[in-house]
């Protein structure tokens, strides 16, 4: 007993010395508002899982500023703007969380910045990639991002599409929601940098059944190569529909597809879509990355293989993620926003699963991840292997 | 693109026609109906994919029993959510059935899961294709069991007695009871029926689509503005008003772009219910 | 007041909670604003909305946008699109006001997928499906959440005005009996509309405060479930009370948080919570609350000194000239003229079908006529139904009150007036018992009393007396003395013919949509026309048949039925033999057709046996009844109209296995040969006397064991009614057991062995058929009763 209070009154003096005993044993809260049911419902269990085991990791090295533990609080935002700012607000005001990670959901995401920044509490997305969450135009600016970020992906997409397909006429075919808005205007402003036409944009439903009628207008408009932002159940509904139409276009995608069971759900033609990840769990793996395989599958009796660490991007990015919060945390010495911030700010070096990060945030950059850390996969079956290219 | 608009509008007008022919057979005889036809329809295609793919049943049998488990819930509404309200003269059987519908759906999410599946079928894998234009042999299957349907409820209700005692019950129902139809029974079967009429409808197009806790709700919308558009107590106008539904909202799709759709059919749902108010509950529900 | 001083209240605390608190607390605010607007369209007008969230969408978009794109402050904001959303609202009601039930609540839906959709396609305006953000709320999320609070203080407080208030009162009216509505001169359209406009403009203000409450708005912040959660609000918490909406919303936002290990299965929660409510208590929590504080202070009645009463009119009376209507071809009405003086009683009489109450529609315009005039000289006319039709729901007071306001918005209606009103015509009762709470008499009371509240020179009632116990019609009587000497022309139509005889000035008599008699009671009385439209030629002696010995085949004894709380048969007993024929006589509204309702299980009696062949079936289903042999031709024949005679016929049979199609429907023709050619025929299509035939003939072809015919001879020309009597009399012949009521007395007597006469619902005869005949007269036409039985 007495050797553990010593334990625990040196790792607060390391910390700073100012922690009391009392607060040493209260858990730094991290919150999580993501979709945890509907369609995306998969999505927001990869995330919940990628945090929960990087904090796993932090909470057995001793935990933070003192052995202060890491607990995940995890809320559905049901994909709901207004349910993700009240679910929010409920886990600053109520629940005192340190920092608040985000789901797949753009729209949601872009509904919990302002409050984000309103009360000085630093808001992690790990999916969600429209631009305008992180450069958001808020002076100081509380948003931070593990992730893609639309603009980059949107470059690489063309890019892909010109350089693996020879595409000369891109079709876009993108949801009818804020991230197929914020990827139209992206891709529209990709294509016309590496000039290259768009042939034309369709947009589909959460819901729709037959996208038949959007694909047969961009095939009259000939397009050459299709680019899709969806996610998984519409973006099958995509595929099925090429397969009826029986036009074997070539198609890149956004990662939307990998946030449910698109292979099961799009049948045969699933692997002919290339789509970008941030990291894939096949091919040859890094020390972190064989870890985090060990401890996904060691933590969820559901996770057998490599191909069960579903969505791969999730669990990635949201690993990442809570390891730079940790070192933020651990930075600032201090739960408190403003310092966190900051703390997130001074970060020097982190090795991560998806890189190792050096300097991932500046004060003109809010995004860990650029282009650069892109891959291009495509399915084999279940499981999501790298192309070339 | 007309091909196109053609092949998608009768595919999924067809499957709205066949939910909705559950609006009509069950307000035909009682004036109510299951406003949560949508959960019937999400009951068919879950059950039948938790049997098929969870427990490889061959479709001959899942999709049996996957109707017969839409029956039961078909008169399990009815006894629950209508028959007591009807009693007591209130209408609140709407708001009913509703409720018992997010009970059903909320269910169904807590068992079968949140996440869309995908039930596979020969019938929706290779495409049939001609030209530009493909079609997955189930979706020419859709409308001819549509087709089938109708023509067999049509044969039914002029030909058995059974289809003469629901006729019967429509016309006059006291004067049904005085001839010993015991109208209350044949009330609970009418929805038995509508429900998996609903549940046929899931399970045909759960292949093309997907199946999930909450894919009923849309159809079941739709479906109800099928059947009100096409009379409500008229199977054959509730066929054409599901078939001109799919081919408007597939047209408008190809030629307007996908983001007109909904405003475009649901606004036409608004003014043809101005223009010619069907009024058999307006006209009902004035007691003079 | 007190709604005032809790909106106040919440708003000070909402200054002083922390923040997510003070959040929530201005979303339920929000949610009350919106579910109170609701509750004026769900709960005062009776309809249902499953699209409102496109209301609050519309606020706040609105709000949203003009703060962004016009510079326009907060609170101009808000005000504006909370008309806007008002302004939509009515817009929506021209569609929406042409249905109702499950078709508005199609245009409700149809309208909240529209602006969502619009929403997401508007992008330049709208943002698309990234919604608008940022937008500035002035007062931030405390301030917001305080401006909310006390705004949903200040809405529930109109909202308890406006029920109360003179439309409010118009609006439950129109809901809950929308003919007696229209009756005392109050439109049901403007009335909806504005129930439409006042839920949209609630929508709109709670949506703009939600923009205030989150700084931003989206097309996905408003699916098609917050409809849904909005009517739970409203259903759960209590449609029509005002704290219902308070109610439902706390419970909608304070379950998921008392659930939270739940919070997954809210919905499932909130799914069966809703059916409970609406299986339990269909008021909801409020209305459980109301009903329980209700029986506690049961029996305190407002007591107002009656003034006013019976105000003298002016009026010169009603004319109607030529009036004629047909349903069918069939004339129901045929040129019928009528002069109603003032301050006297005018009765019109006749025979059950003789087309009374479709004179009375026609001539208050509840029907529209072919041809002919109504001039109401000098004033206005008011009716009362055959069946009273009391606003289930509001008080007695409150419904003399919005009768003296005659469909007016505005103007006084002052409670002494029309607790005068409701003195005069005899009501002692609570004045603040609600209308569907009433028994039957003072359902009457206050029918008469609404009618008079218009304050007409024509008053129509329609069969006043039906259901009124014999004090209660001789109060009647002198009430209606009253009315006539205070100058209003009276339009009595009355079966009661002791309340006719003795309080009319002069008698019409119609029979088959004309008039066959007028002028003072003794003398319509005497004419032998009126006798034989009552009772028949008289030609034919009545049968010196007598009663079969033996024991019983069907044995009626003391049975008691009626409608809802109306009890019609006081105890009635009959016994009949196998192969006997028996009558059930009397004048209209004695109780014959509610005896053979309650035979043929139609009505449950609420007491008495009904036993065939020694087996019990009262309380059984009908269906069970006919099962058992007891087979009903009912009245007014109700062939099935659009099916053929042949599945007419075959209907029949339904019960039976041993039924052979072919020789079965000949051996029918046979009987009834005008039928044969008429086989493929749809049965709607047929001749009065066809229809009875066929009718009779699918009721034989069940093999009754007892066959009861309700009015047969009902609305036929007198040859055919003539020929049906002998089908009759052969089939009694054949030895079928038969239980026949009739208008016409004489034709049955011819036929029967034995029979009995009701009167006020009780057994005033029984005996042999030729000694009931004497003493029917009286029966039927009023005067004295021979009170011995046989």
């Amino acid at each position: 007993m007495i050797d553990r209070r010593g334990v625990l009154l040196a790792g607060a003096a390391l910390a700073g010395g100012r922690v009391s005993r009392a607060r040493a044993a209260e858990p730094i809260k991290l919150g999580l508002v993501a979709a945890l049911s509907g369609a995306s419902a998969k999505s927001g269990e990869g995330i919940a899982r990628g945090l929960q085991v990087a904090i796993d990791e932090v909470n057995a090295a001793g935990g933070l500023l003192g052995g202060r533990m890491l607990e995940l609080v995890r809320r559905d935002d049901e994909s709901n703007p207004g349910k993700g700012q009240a679910a929010a607000r409920e886990l600053i005001d109520r629940e005192g969380v340190a920092a608040l990670f985000g789901g797949i959901d753009s729209p949601v995401s872009l509904a919990i910045v302002p409050l984000a920044n309103q009360t000085k509490t630093p808001f992690m997305g790990v999916w969600a990639a429209a631009t305008n969450i992180t450069r958001n135009g808020a002076e100081p600016n509380y948003v931070f991002r593990v992730s893609a970020v639309d603009v980059l992906v949107d470059k690489r997409l063309v890019k892909h599409a010109m350089g693996t397909f020879n595409a000369k006429s891109l079709g876009l075919i993108l949801v009818n929601n804020a991230w197929g808005e914020s990827n139209q205007a992206g891709l529209t402003a990709a294509a016309a940098e590496a000039g290259i036409k768009v042939a034309g944009v369709e947009k589909f439903g959460e819901a729709d059944a037959d996208m038949l009628p959007q694909l047969q207008r961009l095939r009259a408009a000939g397009a050459d190569c299709l680019v899709l932002v969806g996610n998984a159940a519409p973006g099958a509904q995509v595929m099925k529909s090429l397969q009826r139409g029986a036009w074997s276009v070539p198609v890149v995608s956004h990662w939307g597809i990998s946030g449910g069971r698109f292979p099961e759900l799009a049948g045969s033609w699933a692997g002919r879509v290339h789509f970008v990840q941030t990291y894939s769990f096949f091919g040859p793996q890094g020390a972190v990355g064989k870890r985090v395989a060990a401890a996904m599958m060691a933590r969820y009796p559901d996770v057998k293989g490599l191909g069960d660490i579903t969505p791969p991007v999730g669990v990635a990015n949201a690993y990442d993620a809570a390891h730079l919060v940790a070192k933020g945390i651990a930075q600032a010495g201090s739960t408190e926003g403003p310092k966190l911030r900051e703390g997130l700010l001074a970060i020097d070096r982190h090795d991560g699963l998806i890189k190792s990060y050096v300097k991932p945030f500046s004060p003109g950059n809010h995004d860990a991840l650029d282009e650069n850390d892109y891959v291009m996969v495509k399915y084999n079956g279940e499981s999501i292997e790298p192309v070339s290219g | 693109m007309l091909e196109t608009a053609l092949v998608s509008g009768l595919g999924s007008g067809s499957v709205y026609g066949l939910i909705a022919l559950g609006f009509t057979l069950t307000f035909a005889v009682s004036g109510t109906v299951n406003f949560a036809q949508g959960s019937s329809m999400m009951l068919g295609a879950v059950v039948c994919h938790a049997l098929a793919v969870g427990w490889r049943w061959p479709y001959a049998a899942a999709v049996p029993v996957a109707l017969v488990a839409c029956a039961l819930w078909g008169a399990v509404v009815e006894r629950l959510a209508v028959r007591p309200f009807v009693r007591r003269g209130s209408d609140a059987w709407l708001m009913a059935t509703v409720a018992l519908g997010i009970v059903l759906d909320n269910a169904v999410m807590a068992l079968f899961g949140k996440e869309p599946r995908s039930l596979p079928s020969s019938l929706a894998d290779e495409p049939i294709v001609w030209g530009e234009v493909g079609v997955f042999p189930l979706q020419l299957l859709i409308p001819a069991v549509l087709l089938a349907v109708a023509l067999g409820l049509h044969w039914a209700l002029r030909r058995t007695g059974l289809g003469l005692r629901l006729r019967a019950a429509v016309e006059n129902a006291d004067a049904a009871r005085l001839m010993g139809i015991d109208v209350v029974r044949l009330v609970a079967l009418t929805f038995a029926a509508a429900a998996a009429l609903a549940g046929l409808g899931g399970i045909l197009v759960a292949p093309l689509f997907n199946v999930a806790y909450d894919m009923g709700t849309l159809f079941g919308v739709k479906a109800f503005a099928v059947a009100i558009l096409g009379g409500l107590t008229r199977p054959w106008g509730v066929v054409a008003a599901g078939l001109a539904y799919g081919l408007v909202e597939a047209g408008t799709t190809v030629w307007l772009g996908s983001g007109a759709t909904q405003i475009i059919t649901f606004s036409a749902v608004i003014l043809a219910l101005a223009a010619a108010p069907a009024g058999v509950f307006g006209r009902g529900r004035v007691r003079v | 007041m007190i709604k005032l001083l809790l909106g106040v209240a919440a708003a000070a605390l909402c200054l002083i909670l922390p923040g997510y608190w003070a959040y929530v607390a201005g979303t339920v605010a929000a949610t009350v604003i919106v579910g109170a607007g609701l509750n004026v369209l769900l709960g005062l007008a009776g309809e249902v909305s499953l699209g409102h969230a496109g209301f609050l969408a519309l606020g706040a978009y609105g709000v949203a946008l003009l703060e962004l794109r016009a510079g326009l402050p907060f609170g101009v904001a808000l005000v504006l699109a909370t008309a806007g959303a008002a302004a939509v609202g009515a817009a929506l009601s021209v569609p929406a006001l042409r249905v109702s039930g499950p078709y508005l609540a199609m245009v409700t839906i149809a309208f909240g997928f529209i602006v969502d959709n619009a929403a997401v396609e508007w992008a330049s305006l709208t943002g698309g499906a990234s919604g608008l953000s940022g937008v500035p709320a002035p007062m931030g999320t405390r301030g917001m959440a305080a401006l909310s609070c006390g705004l949903a203080g200040a809405v529930l407080a109109a909202w308890a005005w406006f029920a109360r208030s003179p439309a409010g009162l118009a609006m439950q009216a129109v809901a809950q009996a929308p003919a007696a509505a229209r009756s005392i001169g109050i439109g049901a359209l403007p009335v909806r509309t504005l129930a439409f406009v006042l839920a949209a403009a609630a929508g709109g203000l709670a949506g703009g405060l939600m923009v205030g409450l989150t700084g931003f708005v989206a097309p996905s912040s408003f699916p098609f479930s917050t409809s849904i959660l909005l009517l739970l609000v409203v259903v759960v918490g209590g449609a029509g009370k005002v704290w219902g909406p308070v109610l439902g919303a706390v419970a909608v936002a304070a379950l998921p948080e008392a659930l939270s290990g739940l919070a997954e299965y809210r919905l499932l929660v909130f799914g069966a919570l809703l059916l409970a409510v609406l299986w339990v208590a269909p008021g909801g929590i409020a209305g459980g609350l109301e009903a329980a504080w209700r029986r506690v202070r049961r029996g305190r009645a407002l007591v107002v000194a009656p003034s006013g009463g019976l105000v003298p009119v002016r009026g010169g009376g009603l004319d109607v000239r030529g009036l004629a209507v047909s349903f069918g071809g069939v004339a129901a009405v045929a040129g019928v003229d009528l002069v109603a003086p003032p301050g006297r009683i005018t009765s019109v009489i006749g025979p059950n079908g003789a087309g009374k109450t479709t004179l009375l529609n026609l001539i208050s315009g509840f029907q529209p006529s072919d041809a002919g005039e109504v001039v109401v000289h000098g004033g206005t006319l008011a009716r009362t139904f055959q069946t009273a039709q009391p606003f289930a729901g509001l008080s007695v007071l409150n419904t003399v009150r919005l009768g003296l306001l005659r469909g007016r918005w505005r103007g006084a209606a002052p409670a002494s007036e029309a607790a005068g009103l409701l003195a005069a015509v005899g009501y002692a009762g609570p004045l603040e018992a609600l209308g569907g709470t009433l028994p039957h008499g003072d359902r009457r009371r206050l029918e008469l009393a609404r009618a008079l509240a218009t304050r007409p020179a024509v008053l129509l009632l329609d069969e006043p007396a039906a259901g009124l116990d014999a004090p209660d019609t001789r109060r009647l009587g002198e009430v209606l003395r009253r009315v006539a000497a205070a100058g209003v022309a009276v339009v009595l139509v009355e079966h009661d013919m002791d309340l006719v005889m003795g309080v009319s000035d002069s008698v019409v008599v119609l029979d088959a949509g004309r008039v066959i008699a007028r002028g003072a009671p003794e003398v319509v009385r005497a004419d032998p026309a009126v006798r034989a439209a009552y009772l028949g030629s008289g030609a034919k002696p009545p049968s010196a048949r007598r009663m079969a010995p033996g024991a019983a085949l069907l044995e009626v004894a003391g049975v008691r039925a009626g409608y809802g709380g109306l009890g019609v048969l006081q105890g009635v007993s009959l016994a009949v033999r196998g192969g006997e024929t028996a009558a059930v006589l009397g004048a209209n509204g004695a109780g014959k057709t509610t005896l053979m309702k309650a035979l043929a299980g139609l009505i449950r009696p609420s007491a008495g046996s009904v036993r065939l062949a020694g087996v019990e079936l009262s309380g059984r289903p009908a269906h069970a009844v006919a099962r058992a042999g007891l087979v009903l031709v009912p009245e007014g024949r109700q062939v099935f109209p659009r099916l053929t005679v042949a599945e007419n016929m075959r209907l029949g049979a339904t019960t039976r296995r041993d039924f052979l199609p072919g020789p079965e429907i000949e051996a029918m023709l046979v009987r009834f040969p005008k039928l044969r050619p008429l086989l493929t025929r749809p049965a709607g299509l047929l001749s009065g006397g066809e229809q009875q035939m066929l009718a009779v003939a699918r009721g034989l072809l069940a093999r009754p064991r007892v066959l009861l015919l309700d009015e047969p001879s009902l609305g036929l020309a007198p040859a055919v009614a003539e020929a049906l009597l002998e089908q009759l009399a052969a089939l009694a012949a054949e030895g079928m057991t038969l239980v026949i009521v009739d208008q016409l007395a004489d034709g049955v007597l011819a036929i029967a062995a034995h029979g009995i006469v009701l009167g006020g619902g009780e057994v005033v005869r029984a005996g042999p058929a030729d000694g009931l005949r004497a003493g029917l007269e009286a029966a039927y036409l009023g005067g004295e009763v021979a009170c011995s039985t046989v």
